[in-house]
């Protein structure tokens, strides 16, 4: 609830987003899978809004969100096409080009962002929830492989928003899922899976869920 | 993620550079084939390029680690920096690993 409460005044009271060109972002960029480019080509558009049309139809439920909450930034992208991308590293520079961040808090924001997007890619629009040892980790890379590109499920999307304000800087991850609990016990320390939330709650000032299928993380910008 | 690997007589030097995510598994596969060759004894895996690690790539260490201790071969992380050595910390792989500092 306090998730909630805290997009939602984030979203009447922060600043226009400034550009640092100075030229006004336009709205909504919506691009097809089959004719995008890289997507550093497509962010590096003027547009506050990106939307890839066919990600499972969902694009509606996109535009109503952007219309709610008002977020400066948001991106609307298929599994498949999120995970043959290097998309959280495409987004920092997206926010850079926004306003300029130290390098510790890119870093930190890619992390996370990384986390979350493979999180929701894997478990939340796939729903694979076993975790791999040794002998099962080349089957388990050409499962998900296989089911992003054969599968709809392939198609679900990946939506990420973001606000931004003087102090902070907060993004939000949503899959199609039917969510995860952010603040799950961590696994063994000496287990090769399970450590993506831990560094979420660990590298973001603060990291909440509004929904099961919501992550939220605030990043300070002067810490 | 490049991955680059050179054996001096009983010791597999793994250089790493770029980033190191859930997609860079098949490259470093290979690398984990290479350290149970039975000529192997010490696996040093050099992170000084390294910019980037998430935790698929974390978890691909801790298999090489598992790899090594089932095979009783030496394993060296050397020379974390940056975004690699944050996660490390916050991961705590100095309870886990032998970590060459930079």
């Amino acid at each position: 609830m306090q998730g909630i409460q805290e997009i939602s005044l984030l979203s009447r009271h922060t600043a226009p987003i400034k550009i640092i060109d100075d030229q006004p972002a336009r709205s909504h960029y919506f691009f097809r899978t089959q004719d995008a480019p890289a997507l550093s080509t497509i962010l590096a558009k003027p547009y506050q809004h990106f939307i890839e049309i066919g990600a499972y139809h969902e694009q509606q439920k996109t535009l109503r969100f952007i219309e709610e909450e008002r977020p400066h930034f948001s991106l609307c992208i298929s599994s498949a096409n999120a995970f043959s991308q290097p998309v959280a590293d495409h987004v920092v520079h997206y926010l850079t080009r926004r306003r300029p961040l130290l390098p510790m808090l890119a870093s930190d924001i890619q992390t996370c962002l990384q986390e979350a997007l493979m999180n929701a890619i894997i478990h939340g629009n796939l729903m694979l929830q076993c975790h791999p040892e040794t002998h099962e980790f080349e089957h388990y890379l050409e499962m998900i492989t296989h089911r992003l590109k054969y599968d709809p499920a392939g198609q679900k999307p990946v939506q990420l928003y973001g606000w931004f304000t003087e102090r902070h800087i907060t993004l939000c991850v949503v899959d199609s899922g039917s969510g995860f609990d952010l603040h799950q016990p961590d696994p063994p320390p000496e287990k090769p899976y399970g450590r993506g939330l831990a560094l979420i709650r660990a590298m973001s000032s603060s990291a909440w869920q509004s929904k099961p299928n919501h992550v939220s993380m605030r990043f300070d910008c002067h810490a | 993620m490049e991955c680059l690997t050179q054996q001096l007589a009983d010791t597999l030097i793994v250089t790493l550079s770029g980033t190191f995510v859930f997609s860079d598994h098949a490259t470093f596969k290979k690398t984990l084939d290479q350290a149970e060759d039975e000529r192997v004894r010490h696996v040093h895996i050099e992170l000084a390029r390294l910019e980037f690690i998430d935790s698929a790539g974390l978890g691909m260490l801790l298999l090489m680690r598992d790899v090594c201790a089932k095979h009783k071969k030496n394993l060296v992380l050397s020379m974390p920096t940056g975004q690699v050595k944050k996660v490390f910390d916050v991961s705590r792989f100095e309870h886990l690993f032998t970590i060459k500092a930079a």
